[in-house]
Parts: structure tokens; C-alpha cells; sequence
């Protein structure tokens, strides 16, 4: 079993997962609806399906119910359904396209992330403006780094909870993290420059 | 600190701790990003405009309405309760049962359907002898004279118990008590978190078990934390003044009858955390002390006063004691406004102020300094 210490993980929501692991439909039922919405926001971006991420949510704490006597009682919460999720997902997924005779592959998993510029904090037009820019590089980023963006700054996970739920090394986490950060900076550096001089000329 | 000095706009849209402050600022954030702010007064323009943008990105989330949600959660531990009936070691909780179209099997709804409606009306005829705010959360066992009432939903549930007093019971928490607090005292059983607010009743005394520790009050509004896999208890006062002993005390049971309050007694603001496995109790405060309630919003605002008549001010308005060394601090003089700030911020902002520090033991606040006699 795996016992490394997840340091971001409370320790409240540690003694609900133990309930629930003894059997405990109460602590089941509360785990279930305090994660539904974050589980479901998270299965958007892979099916734009309502209902079918829905029911994969459904299975996946059906699963975990049947599973629990087996289950390790030292998790970080969050992350674990978020990788469950999306493994279950994945799988799903793959056994759809394989009836509708498609090609699976590295495309068919998709991360569809939207982001949208609240108009109500801004004062300034340049602070649209620039507000608008950082949204396009967000835009532009390739899927993988556009889910370890998503999981860094908008779900607040660290690099151990992101390597789990993405299912690759925290090295990989940490590499694909510099490399979107930079590319964030970079471009808006080069995208400056030209700005400026296009401005004098 | 001084890495932001050198921070584009991009690079304190994505730096962590900067993030954090936006996003959900606390009191040391706050205090830091405005000092810096302070200090460098050239790069403000930077922040608020880095400020702006992290506020505005925001991810496009749908949500899914709370009564969908709802629904799923309450067919899917039926279905687990279904295929559980044969072990007898898990509790059976009929729920009402919706049809949902994507059953898969229609076979399985129609016998689900069955059993909702056959066990329903039995539990109606029990009559809830507790209000509670949102019965569709709830789920109740109410068999002989024992009323059992668990919280299941994700918001805390407010329960009025027939002596006048309510009982906010934290989600995946329960609690258990007699159906009339006919006894000479008022018993609460607890597992997990709750805030009670008791009505005041000096001849039955208000009695809470959790976890090995017992919590006796007469009228007073205090929490109690008590998981069943936690090692720890913990009692949070707010107002009144509370006991508090463990079951294993051989004198237990003359402690919880008589009116006296007895054991580790906690004024408002104190806290106790009680190891189970050590047997041992630790008191100090709370993480966020508030004001006591009084006709008069206390005042924190002072011009050369000495230190011991602002120390005193605290002491009042948050009920707390605070030790310190009279006649060394005697020649403090202080001019601050620390209205509408935490406790700790206002001890922090006061002990810079006359070089000196504090330190929380047993519950009350320890000042060491060493004067201000400077010739």
C-alpha cells in the first residue's frame, strides 16, 4: 500500500473517508454530494454530455462502495476521485468510439476548457485589453498543459495530487508546468514587443 | 521578499502566493501584500492590475442544480442499500426513491419503487418530534424513547430540541438524545461536529458526550468536535462559560449531576483539545477570538494611553485574560486605532509598538516585554 503523506490533505476530510470505509452509508452519502459538483466540473471538460458524466460519476462511487474493504485509508480525497474519474471516463469513452468504429488514439481524449473575462472587476480599458490577451494565451495552450494549468491555479492541487490525477510522474507535472508558465510569459513578452513596434512605426 | 521587485504583471498572475491573496486573502496575506505595497510604492500599479486580471479569468464551470445532485446521491445509496440487504452489519435507510429515466434496467426501478413506497409510510407515521430545516437531508431513526438524527447533506443542519435549545450538526455528523429531557439533566450523545446554543435552565444541567469527554453547562453556546476516528475532542466557547471532564473520571458521574460547575472550566474564546489516547487535556484559545456580546461596541481606539488600559480593553471585550508585568510596562504609551481587527492582529500590531511579543498558555495570552524605560 501506498503511504506517502499528502500534506495539503485535511485532515476532516480524511476522518469522512475512514467513516465511509467502515461502512458508513452517512459518511458515503456526504462524500458523495460534498465532491459532486467538483467531479462533474471536472468530467465537463473530457464529454460535454451531461448525463453521461453523471451516470460515470454514479459508477465511480458505486465502484468505491463495493471496493471499500480494499481501498487505502490514507488518500487525498479530492485528486483520488478526480483520477478515478477520469480513468473511468477514459475507459468509457474509448468503449464508444470503438462501437461507433472510430479510430482511438491519443485524440479522441479531449480537455475542453473555457475561460471567461468577468467584466464586472474591470475599471480600465488597457486592463481588458491585457485581461483579454492572457485569456488567448490560455486559449492557445496544447491539452496537457491546459489541464495542468487547470488543476494548478484553478483547483489549487500540488504536484503530487496532479501527478495522480493525470496519471503521469511528477517530473512530467513539474516539466509541463514550466514549460505552459513560460510559454504564458514568453509569448506575452514577444506579443509586447511586436505591439510596441507596431506602435512606432 | 525582494524577488517581486522585480515581478512583470504575468509574473504575479501566476506566482501561487500571490494567487492565494486574490483569490482568498487572510489577515497575514493582507498584512503582507499591503505592507509591500507600502514599500514599494512604484509597483502598486503592477498588483492592482495583476490583481484584476486573476480576479476576472475565470474558468467556464457548468453547474450541476443542487436537487439534480441531490437525486443521484439519494438513488445511488438506495442501490447500495438494495444490494446490501443481505449483511445485516450496515443500517437500512429507506429513502424516497425517484423515477429515473436512466435506470438502465427498468426491472430494478420498478423494485426499488416498491420498497420506497412500502417503507416510506411507516417511517411518516413516527412523527418528526424535531423541526428540522431540511428533512430532505436527514436521515432519522426514532425507535422507543431515543431520538437519532444524522446530518447526510453538505450543509450544516439546524436541529430545536424541546428544552428550547438548537443543535447545528455539522455534515456526516449525528447526534443522539432522549425524545423529552424529562431527567434531571439534558443528555446529547455526539459523533462528529456541532455548535449549541442552550437555553438557560441553572436546575438541569446541559450535559454533552463525545468520544470520552463529557461537556457540562448550564446555559451557555459552545462547539463540540468529536470524530470517531479522530484521536481528539475538541470544545470551542462563544458565549457562557462551560465544564469539562472526561468519562473516565471517577468522579464522573457526581460532576455531571450537581450544579456546580466542575473540572477544566472554559470562559468564551477558550478552547480544549482532549487526546482520547493520552489523557490529557490541553486549553488554549480559539484560532479566531470574537468580541463578547454587549450593548456598547467596544472602542479600540487609543491616544497615549498607557499599554496596561489598552491590555485591560482586550481583556474585556474578548473576555480572555492576559498576563503581563505591570509594573514594567507601566511607561508604555500607546496610539493606535485597532477597531475592526482580529484579536491576534491587534496583539501584534501592540507588541511591535512596545517591543514586546506574545505567547497563548492555558488559554490566556502571555505579554513579554521588557519595558519602555529607554533613558
Amino acid at each position: 500500500m501506498d503511504q506517502k503523506k499528502h500534506p495539503l490533505n485535511r485532515p476532516a476530510e480524511l476522518v469522512v473517508w475512514q467513516q465511509f470505509l467502515s461502512g458508513d452509508t452517512v459518511a458515503f452519502a456526504y462524500l458523495m454530494s460534498s465532491h459532486f459538483q467538483v467531479l462533474f466540473r471536472y468530467g465537463s471538460k473530457f464529454s460535454k454530455d451531461k448525463e453521461f458524466v453523471k451516470d460515470c460519476i454514479q459508477d465511480l462511487f458505486l465502484i468505491i462502495w463495493e471496493r471499500r474493504d480494499r481501498l487505502n485509508s490514507e488518500v487525498a480525497v479530492k485528486p483520488y476521485l478526480m483520477a478515478s474519474l477520469r480513468r473511468l471516463m477514459n475507459r468509457s469513452g474509448q468503449s464508444r468510439t470503438g462501437l461507433s468504429n472510430e479510430i482511438p488514439g491519443e485524440n479522441q481524449e479531449g480537455f475542453d476548457i473555457e475561460y471567461s473575462v468577468e467584466e464586472e472587476y474591470i475599471e480600465q480599458e488597457s486592463v481588458r485589453v491585457i485581461t483579454q490577451r492572457f485569456k488567448k494565451l490560455l486559449d492557445e495552450l496544447p491539452k496537457r498543459q491546459k489541464e495542468v494549468i487547470y488543476l494548478k491555479f484553478f483547483q489549487e492541487m500540488d504536484r503530487n495530487q496532479i501527478s495522480e490525477v493525470m496519471d503521469i510522474s511528477p517530473q512530467t507535472v513539474s516539466n509541463l508546468l514550466q514549460i505552459a508558465i513560460r510559454q504564458l510569459k514568453e509569448y506575452w513578452k514577444v506579443e509586447l514587443l511586436t505591439l510596441l513596434l507596431v506602435h512606432f512605426y | 521578499m525582494d524577488q517581486y521587485r522585480s515581478f512583470k504583471t504575468g509574473d504575479f498572475v501566476w506566482d501561487p502566493f500571490f494567487r492565494q491573496w486574490v483569490l482568498a486573502p487572510t489577515s497575514e496575506t493582507d498584512f503582507f501584500w499591503n505592507r509591500w505595497m507600502q514599500e514599494n510604492p512604484d509597483r502598486t500599479d503592477r498588483i492592482h492590475e495583476a490583481r484584476t486580471v486573476v480576479l476576472s479569468l475565470q474558468v467556464k464551470e457548468p453547474t450541476l442544480p443542487a436537487h439534480e445532485i441531490e437525486q443521484v446521491v439519494k438513488s445511488t445509496i438506495s442501490r447500495i442499500n438494495q444490494s446490501s440487504s443481505s449483511t445485516p452489519e450496515y443500517r437500512q435507510r429507506p429513502l424516497p426513491v425517484y423515477n429515473r429515466s436512466w435506470f438502465r434496467v427498468a426491472a430494478s426501478v420498478s423494485l426499488i419503487l416498491l420498497a420506497g413506497w412500502l417503507t416510506l409510510p411507516y417511517f411518516r407515521s413516527e412523527g418528526p418530534s424535531t423541526q428540522l430545516d431540511s428533512p430532505f437531508t436527514i436521515a432519522k431513526n426514532q425507535t422507543s424513547a431515543v431520538t437519532d438524527t444524522a446530518n447526510t447533506s453538505s450543509q450544516p443542519v439546524v436541529i430545536h430540541l424541546d428544552d428550547g435549545s438548537t443543535v447545528t450538526l455539522a455534515p456526516a455528523s449525528r447526534i443522539h438524545y432522549a425524545k423529552n429531557f424529562s431527567t434531571p439533566k439534558r443528555e446529547v450523545y455526539l459523533n462528529g461536529e456541532a455548535f449549541f446554543e442552550v437555553a438557560k435552565d441553572p436546575a438541569h444541567p446541559f450535559l454533552v458526550y463525545a468520544n470520552g469527554l463529557i461537556t457540562k453547562v448550564l446555559g451557555t453556546s459552545f462547539t463540540v468536535k468529536a470524530y470517531e476516528s479522530s484521536r481528539e475532542v475538541i470544545v470551542e466557547v462563544k458565549t457562557g462559560r462551560v465544564s469539562v471532564f472526561a468519562q473516565s473520571d471517577p468522579k464522573a458521574k457526581e460532576k455531571a449531576i450537581n450544579r456546580e460547575l466542575e473540572g477544566v472550566v472554559l470562559s468564551p474564546n477558550q478552547k480544549i483539545v482532549y487526546k482520547t489516547d493520552e489523557v490529557r487535556m490541553r486549553k488554549t484559545l480559539v484560532e479566531k477570538p470574537v468580541l463578547l456580546k454587549t450593548v456598547v461596541q467596544p472602542s479600540f481606539h487609543f491616544e497615549d494611553k498607557p499599554v496596561s488600559e489598552v491590555f485591560a480593553a482586550l481583556e474585556k471585550a474578548y473576555g480572555v485574560p492576559i498576563i503581563y508585568d505591570r509594573d514594567l510596562m507601566m511607561d508604555c504609551p500607546l496610539t493606535a486605532s485597532l477597531d475592526s481587527m482580529a484579536l491576534y492582529d491587534q496583539l501584534t500590531i501592540i507588541c511591535k509598538a512596545v517591543e514586546a511579543r506574545y505567547e497563548l498558555v492555558e488559554g490566556q495570552i502571555v505579554i513579554h516585554g521588557k519595558g519602555c524605560k529607554t533613558n
